[in-house]
């Protein structure tokens, strides 16, 4: 963190806010009780805006707000909107090739709405890392391709005096589009 | 090339809009049943109440007696405690008992027989000194049942005087090391029955 802040002292930092999707198969695990652990994937597909601060050639921190659905349902009947929030650390590099290679780490949470008999949501948290690139299009706008390996916890489900206990993981693919001022 | 990047993002996310069908990984809560040992019982004596949980997706069910809150219709006949114990309250009548957890909930009613009449039953009214003596307290119900009642009663010793005479709470006396006359009550719910036992050299 520390390096991050003074790198971005260092560069030539600047605001910038972004917009993208993600389409990514999520590989789910849940545990009921008095069974044996159960494996399920679904797509999740979202949208996200972010604003962040920082050098696209060097470090920045983002923030990204994003919405998703699952085409399969996981933890009740319906599961529909998914509301999840990010926090980025980014380090790129400029090699002169045109565009900028970086690497991110980060976490976040989300929060799923579900229909279930004792609950309407399960929250969860996420650590994520991976790696992309920026690619200046002109007009201070640059395309974003990245990659982020991400694992989740979800909150504990109620199941009156025992609980469903759920994790996640997936490879989440990222197109976007960022201005930077 | 803005509107393009819009564009994608805005059809990846509509591609997700419609409803999933499929049976969800997680299993859930079908309800909560509630049931007793017995479902009449007499006013000295306790019910133990039992809450089972079922599942979807071939969850076994679950005893879930300790975790969902219990709670009588009527406490003058029936008290139930934290893990659904059921205990005569004095009045005789119908009492319902329900498990609940948020808003799973079930429940049983419960006859309670009251306790009409008791009498103490001893083995003879004069005993010497220094004699242990187990006297019994017989209850009578209102539907005419006779029972022991002797473990479930509130056994007094008046009158003991100088006397080290002791009477424990199944009943059992201790004529002591005087002479004299010991008074022994019972109640519980308001019904009492005594009698004297006189202690001879």
């Amino acid at each position: 963190m520390v390096t991050v802040c003074l790198g971005i002292l260092q560069a030539e930092p600047t605001v910038h806010f972004g917009v993208g999707g993600i389409a990514a198969t999520e590989t789910f695990k849940v545990h009921n009780p008095l069974q044996d652990t159960q494996e399920q994937s679904a797509l999740l597909q979202g949208v996200q805006i972010k604003a962040g601060y920082g050098d696209i050639r060097a470090y920045a921190v983002e923030a990204d707000l994003g919405y998703g659905r699952y085409d399969k349902n996981i933890f009740s009947g319906k599961d529909t909107d998914y509301i999840y929030f990010d926090v980025s650390l980014i380090k790129a590099f400029d090699f002169d090739f045109g565009f900028y290679p970086f690497f991110k780490v980060g976490f976040g949470t989300g929060e799923l709405e579900i229909r279930r008999t004792l609950t309407n949501s399960i929250s969860s948290g996420s650590f994520f890392a991976g790696a992309g690139l920026y690619v200046p299009v002109g007009l201070g706008f640059d395309l974003e391709l990245s990659g982020i390996w991400r694992s989740k916890s979800w909150e504990d489900l109620d199941m009156i005096g025992a609980q469903v206990e759920s994790t996640s993981s997936l490879f989440e693919p990222y197109l976007g589009i960022n201005y930077r001022f | 090339m803005y509107s393009k990047g819009v564009l994608l993002a805005l059809a990846l996310a509509f591609a997700g809009c419609g409803e999933n069908s499929n049976v969800p990984l997680a299993g859930d809560i079908v309800a909560v049943a509630v049931e007793a040992n017995e479902t009449a019982f007499y006013a000295t004596e306790q019910v133990q109440m039992t809450a089972t949980a079922g599942y979807t997706h071939d969850i076994p069910d679950r005893n879930v007696t300790e975790n969902v809150t219990w709670y009588e219709s009527n406490n003058t006949v029936a008290t139930v405690d934290a893990v659904g114990r059921v205990s005569g309250a004095g009045t005789g009548g119908d009492v319902e008992i329900t498990g609940s957890y948020k808003q799973f909930g079930d429940s049983v009613v419960l006859h309670v027989y009251a306790l009409e009449t008791v009498q103490i039953i001893a083995p003879e009214l004069n005993v010497p000194q220094e004699q242990t003596l187990q006297l019994q307290a017989l209850g009578t119900f209102e539907d005419g049942t006779e029972l022991d009642v002797s473990d479930s009663m509130l056994w007094i010793l008046g009158n003991a005087g100088e006397s080290n005479a002791t009477l424990e709470q199944n009943g059992t006396l201790y004529t002591g090391d005087a002479n004299g006359t010991l008074e022994i009550n019972v109640t519980r719910y308001d019904v009492n029955a005594s009698i004297r036992i006189n202690v001879t050299p």
